[in-house]
């Protein structure tokens, strides 16, 4: 329980009972799937929460279920009855000021995109029958369904309708990219050719009024290293091609996109990410460093700035880790996110990790090989460590590269698992939810963004001898003004857990199993 | 002895003074009264013996639910605000010798807008709802509508009408059948059940309508002003639609000297997250069981050949209102603190602190409020205690939700020191003022003087129900400072 969770467990938000204070769930004997609950988003903010829950039967092959809408302070907003397929999961709820889209799953009918107005009368729906539903996007869902993680797959496209990724059945695998009014209906589509060789996946980044930026990614097959990134452009109102921009070959040296932003002031979109030398693998080498790179709306190259890890990056470094000083084991860094606040500085915010021999999961080996048998666990294990800052100005000079400390922490691998590259292993613990960054809190429009990540540290300063219940680490950038904050977090129950809440706030909840019931309250991350 | 003694009393119907009884004694008679009652249950002629082992149920468990709120930290019954109160009270009972004289008056430390009856002879009315009336006529229209029901017998009614449906056989039958099949049982037990909601709801209006009209010959006989009276369908309109009075923080705390906090004070944004959802105006009164304010209002004045436009009704305030109303807010400040609602106490303190500036207790109680905001919000601890925004809550109460989470623990300490200059003057020596001096010493690490003043008025704090905000306090000196007086149940 002491890992912030990414999803909801709001499942008997209900019954809740009409406390002003912290809001009271009674009669919780247990949870239900985390899929029953959600965050409701609109523009990366988060702005309420849903539920989902059966109602009743209908007949043999439909149920009645009621969907539940609360805003950011837990209050009841709306609730509407829905008849769906029995067994209809609700995967992921978008609202964009007029209209919620909801993607509902049934593993028998397939997808369905319904949209509803403010008042919860359906407005359109859209379904796509299962054997219409590429084998890619089934298995993203059932992974996200098994490791109740959100899909992210939904962007609002302004006030007037939704975006939605996913892959289809092109010769190969491919992408496509749709855009739907707030009746559901299609406006446009784009995606990778149907003859196309390749496998082809997409991941969008940013949707403006005018321009939609993704990542595009494509490679031979599953098994090959050689995977060639693009910057994909399109018209979010047409769906026209503006342009698909190569982010380097194996032969100049790949570069991956970890973000990218349109600004529609300034007519521009901004793409960050990591280099790497000619030949390198991006699977499995360290990045030569990170770049920044402005293109036109049009797509044509403005500037370019490269940054080395060494000789760039490294003289801004507030500290030096003593792991650092093995210069033949230098720290690996997982970006979660950039931000890019109003002033023009750009944060890139990641995470030290380390691939190292594991003196436990050696030992553990041993013992095992000695009594006759085996060890599922591997002789490595991934050290996980400081979270990193490196920010740049409004002229994309490199001013600041931070190291906020935290105390590390060891992931054991399963077995087999430490012959991958490092890179590798950095997007499997993240798919395992091992790093301590949890989640940014964003909100734009008062350029305040919250970075929020656990600290196993949990001694509320160092010649304390106080233990908080959980420290919190909270980087915030306010007005592009970097502070950082442990903040510590009490609680009276033994079962807790964290979640992401409004701007500027965390969601605390406990768990009283006597009581059988659950507290929920928000606390303020920063003051 | 003591309780065969006071049933006699009951039972011979001997009066005896109420000054005379303490708290204790007074809670012990009304609780006697009501243990005589629930032994003293009748059979109804007209239902049948399953039926009316049903109902004798029901009554017991609807007195044992009313002895549970007879619990002294929860009820007033003393004190010059009550002795106020049930003068009026009393005032209906003698001039209405139909009612029996043995009713009484409960005050509930609530701060919800309530009155209610159990059909047991007691009446109870939360200070919440004292607090939102103007004159003694209101209070009196509100406690005579309480007494009528008993006198209409509503309750026994009501739960006559719920024994004859628990035990239809005919809808037990219907139920069972809905129950075995697998499809569409909400449906159809909502196509079964919302008739007979509707019909119980019609029952219930009318009740409604009767108490109100009987209510109204009450206090007519007890020589209140009726529209004076009448004017306390205001207060309701003003609850049911959420209406509340300008309230300015920066003025009533003072602010300018502060100019980061004007600027946390007036930041609203009266709507939520995902905007403002229109309510479907047909959820109201399908769901409600009480008629319409205004509907109740027009039948009375009617009734009365009274304007019947509510607005022409100007509210008038007692000229010993303004005494009665602090001795009211006074007692909600008390309980705000006591309910573990930091919110609600800094609310109440500001608008004491308003409408009466020469009190020190709003002071007290705002700075004790602050002293602990500050505390609970460095911990993170603090949204267990505060209410969050809510846009169907009365506005003013919604502005001071938004500052108080807007207030950082500095932001708290530093008001709770300006504000504590108008304690010093205070001449009180209450739990409040001892909460105040021991966060000062736990601040200035003070230990000595703490520990001094923490175990001469623990126990006192513990009587006034609020060592709930010392009970952190202590786990957190516990375990940071290792003093040994104190005494943490820790987890």
């Amino acid at each position: 329980m002491n890992k912030i969770k990414l999803t909801s467990l709001l499942v008997l938000m209900s019954v809740f009972s009409v406390f002003a204070q912290k809001k009271s769930v009674p009669n919780v004997l247990n949870f239900k799937s985390a899929k029953d609950a959600g965050e409701i988003i609109e523009n990366n903010k988060l702005v309420g929460y849903y539920i989902f829950y059966l109602k009743e039967k209908v007949d043999k092959k439909t149920s009645a279920y009621e969907v539940e809408i609360y805003d950011d302070n837990y209050n009841v907003t709306k609730s509407f009855e829905i008849i769906r397929p029995k067994n209809t999961l609700l995967l992921e709820m978008v609202y964009n000021g007029n209209a919620f889209m909801i993607h509902f799953y049934d593993s028998k009918t397939g997808y369905e995109f319904a949209t509803f107005d403010r008042s919860g009368k359906a407005t359109g729906s859209k379904k796509i029958a299962t054997d219409d539903i590429s084998k890619w996007d089934l298995a993203r869902v059932q992974q996200n369904i098994a490791s109740a993680t959100e899909n992210l797959n939904i962007f609002p496209n302004g006030k007037d309708g939704f975006i939605r990724s996913t892959f289809t059945k092109n010769k190969k695998t491919g992408y496509e990219v749709v855009a739907y009014d707030n009746n559901a209906k299609e406006l446009w589509k784009y995606g990778s050719k149907e003859t196309s060789d390749v496998l082809e996946f997409v991941e969008i980044n940013d949707v403006s009024a005018n321009v939609l930026s993704a990542t595009v990614s494509k490679k031979k097959n599953l098994m090959t290293r050689d995977v060639t990134m693009f910057c994909l452009l399109l018209d979010s109102k047409t769906g026209k091609l503006i342009k698909e921009m190569p982010l380097g070959n194996e032969a100049t040296g790949l570069r991956s996109l970890l973000k990218s932003f349109v600004n529609e002031e300034t007519g521009s979109i901004f793409l960050v990410g990591e280099y790497y030398k000619p030949k390198d693998d991006i699977l499995k080498d360290k990045s030569q460093g990170l770049y920044l790179q402005e293109f036109s709306l049009a797509g044509k190259e403005l500037n370019k700035k490269e940054y080395k890890w060494k000789g760039d990056i490294d003289k801004f470094k507030n500290e030096i880790d003593p792991e650092d000083k093995k210069g033949d084991r230098p720290f690996y860094v997982f970006f979660h996110d950039v931000v890019i606040a109003k002033n023009g500085h750009i944060f890139m915010i990641g995470e030290q990790f380390l691939k190292q021999v594991s003196a436990g999961g050696v030992a553990v080996k041993v013992l095992a090989a000695a009594a006759g048998g085996s060890s599922d666990n591997s002789a490595f294990e991934i050290k996980v460590a400081n979270m990193v800052v490196i920010e740049f100005d409004e002229n994309k000079s490199l001013v600041d590269f931070k190291l906020v400390k935290k105390k590390s922490k060891s992931v054991i691998l399963p077995a087999g698992m430490g012959y991958y590259g490092t890179t590798t292993l950095g997007y499997y613990i993240k798919s395992q939810g091992d790093f301590d960054y949890s989640f940014t809190s964003n909100d734009k429009a008062k350029d305040n963004y919250e970075i929020v990540y656990i600290d196993a540290d949990r001694k509320t300063e160092k010649t304390s001898t106080t233990k908080a219940d959980v420290m919190v680490g909270v980087i915030s950038i306010k007005g592009g003004i970097l502070t950082q904050n442990r903040v510590p977090i009490n609680c009276t129950s033994k079962y807790w857990w964290l979640q992401p809440a409004k701007p500027g706030y965390i969601s605390v909840s406990e768990y009283f199993r006597k009581e059988k019931k659950i507290d929920m309250r928000l606390e303020q991350l920063t003051y | 002895m003591k309780p065969i003694f006071y049933l006699l009393l009951i039972i011979s119907n001997i009066s005896w003074s109420q000054d005379s009884l303490t708290l204790d004694l007074k809670i012990s008679s009304i609780k006697d009264q009501l243990l005589a009652e629930k032994k003293q249950f009748i059979s109804n002629p007209v239902l049948s013996r399953k039926q009316n082992d049903l109902l004798q149920k029901k009554h017991e468990q609807k007195i044992d639910y009313e002895l549970a709120l007879l619990n002294e930290s929860e009820i007033v019954m003393e004190g010059p605000m009550f002795e106020k109160v049930n003068a009026t009270f009393q005032q209906i009972l003698k001039a209405n010798p139909t009612i029996p004289q043995n009713t009484q008056l409960v005050i509930c430390k609530s701060t919800v807008f309530n009155a209610f009856t159990m059909g047991d002879h007691v009446v109870f009315v939360h200070l919440g709802l004292l607090y939102s009336l103007k004159n003694d006529a209101e209070i009196a229209l509100v406690l005579a509508h309480e007494i009528a029901h008993n006198s209409l017998k509503h309750v026994e009614k009501s739960m006559i009408e719920s024994v004859k449906y628990e035990t239809n056989d005919s809808i037990k039958k219907e139920i069972k059948t809905i129950l075995k099949d697998e499809y569409g049982r909400a449906s159809a037990l909502n196509e079964l059940l919302v008739p007979r909601l509707m019909e119980s709801r019609e029952v219930s209006r009318n009740h409604e309508f009767s108490a109100d009209s009987l209510g109204l010959i009450y206090i007519k006989k007890a020589q209140f002003n009726i529209p004076t009276a009448l004017s306390m369908f205001e207060a309701m309109e003003d609850h049911t639609h959420n209406w509340s009075e300008p309230f300015d923080l920066v003025t009533c705390l003072k602010l300018e000297q502060f100019p980061n906090l004007v600027q946390k004070a007036t930041e609203y944004a009266a709507e939520g997250s995902l905007g403002s959802f229109d309510e479907e105006e047909d959820e109201k009164p399908y769901l409600a069981t009480h008629p319409y304010d205004r509907d109740r209002f027009v039948r009375l004045a009617k009734m009365e050949k009274l304007d019947t436009l509510l607005e022409h009704y100007k509210r008038q305030e007692n000229e010993s209102r303004n005494t009665e109303l602090q001795l009211i807010s006074s007692e909600i400040l008390k309980t705000s603190l006591q309910k573990q609602n930091l919110t609600l106490a800094f609310y109440y303190a500001c608008k004491h602190i308003e409408h009466f500036p020469k009190d020190d207790f709003g002071y007290e109680i705002l700075t004790a409020t602050l002293k602990s905001l500050a505390f609970f919000k460095e911990r993170r601890t603090v949204g267990k205690y505060i209410m969050r925004q809510n846009p169907n809550q009365p506005e003013d109460l919604d502005r001071t939700c938004a500052f108080i989470y807007s207030l950082s623990p500095a932001d708290c300490q530093n008001l709770a020191k300006e504000y504590s200059k108008m304690v010093v003057n205070s001449s009180t020596n209450s739990s409040y003022v001892s909460i105040i001096q021991l966060f000062e010493f736990m601040d200035t690490k003070k230990f000595d003087n703490f520990e001094a003043l923490w175990l001469s008025t623990k126990p006192d704090i513990k009587k006034n129900n609020i060592y709930w905000i010392l009970k952190e306090v202590e786990t957190h000196l516990y375990t940071t400072e290792r003093l040994k007086f104190l005494n943490p149940n820790i987890k």
